[in-house]
């Protein structure tokens, strides 16, 4: 199923929140000292890289599945099914 | 020193605090901007789940103290009673029978259904209100950030 140029433009952005708010957890993760502070960063970064597979998911798809404002995507989004999993 | 500000426990969770209630927000709003059907599902998935983490956090900010909430004072609970019976005196003409409470009884913290119609009062949800139900909003457990409820710190 196609998506809309909107909904493209709103993945990507969502892409690049979530991955950046996955990095800022595990950063934040090595740098506190609570221990129970520390545990739920490390469950926020797991949500997050999560978040990030499902977007990239949709991006992929619309890349691949011929849609109008697909042209460069895989330039601008180059996640394979592999990457994704490997994140 | 080494030149390296380091930040506190404390202001870590209030960033990370603010950037889950930032990504619950633009997921709601990416969710109602969506046609696709698993895009919009995607979307309001990942926001449910921001949301809870929002709420994960304050919970943890606030059982070590770093995020007080102050309970509503009596003065402002009185004074948004008779501002919502005004409100309501406006559009149904007559006042519902869960706003015809005593100011005593207003403020002391969280009271679930504290505007909800009381029991055995005349009130008909299908009538005056055409369904809309009141019930819950004097406040919410575990607020975090939403809403009139006020910070103290932070």
């Amino acid at each position: 199923m196609s998506i809309t140029e909107r909904e493209l433009l709103l993945l990507g952005d969502a892409l690049a929140v979530h991955a950046t708010l996955a990095e800022k957890s595990g950063f934040y993760a090595s740098q506190v000292t609570d221990p129970q502070v520390r545990q739920v960063l490390l469950q926020l970064q797991r949500g997050h890289q999560r978040h990030v597979e499902m977007v990239a998911q949709h991006i992929n798809q619309a890349s691949m599945g011929g849609i109008s404002a697909g042209a460069g995507m895989q330039e601008v989004y180059p996640y394979s099914s592999q990457q994704i999993q490997s994140y | 020193m080494n030149g390296t500000a380091r930040l506190s426990d404390q202001a870590i969770a209030t960033d990370v605090l603010n950037s889950e209630k930032y990504a619950a927000s633009v997921a709601g709003q990416s969710a109602l901007e969506s046609a696709s059907p698993f895009v919009k599902r995607d979307f309001e998935s990942i926001g449910r789940d921001c949301a809870q983490n929002v709420d994960v956090v304050f919970r943890l900010m606030s059982s070590k103290g770093w995020y007080q909430v102050s309970p509503v004072s009596q003065q402002s609970a009185s004074q948004a009673q008779q501002e919502a019976s005004s409100t309501l005196n406006g559009i149904t003409g007559t006042v519902a029978p869960s706003m015809t409470m005593s100011v005593g009884q207003a403020g002391g913290g969280y009271q679930p259904g504290r505007f909800a119609p009381q029991a055995g009062a005349s009130y008909s949800p299908g009538g005056g209100f055409g369904g809309y139900s009141t019930a819950g909003r004097g406040s919410s457990p575990g607020a975090t950030g939403g809403g009139s409820r006020r910070r103290s710190t932070v």
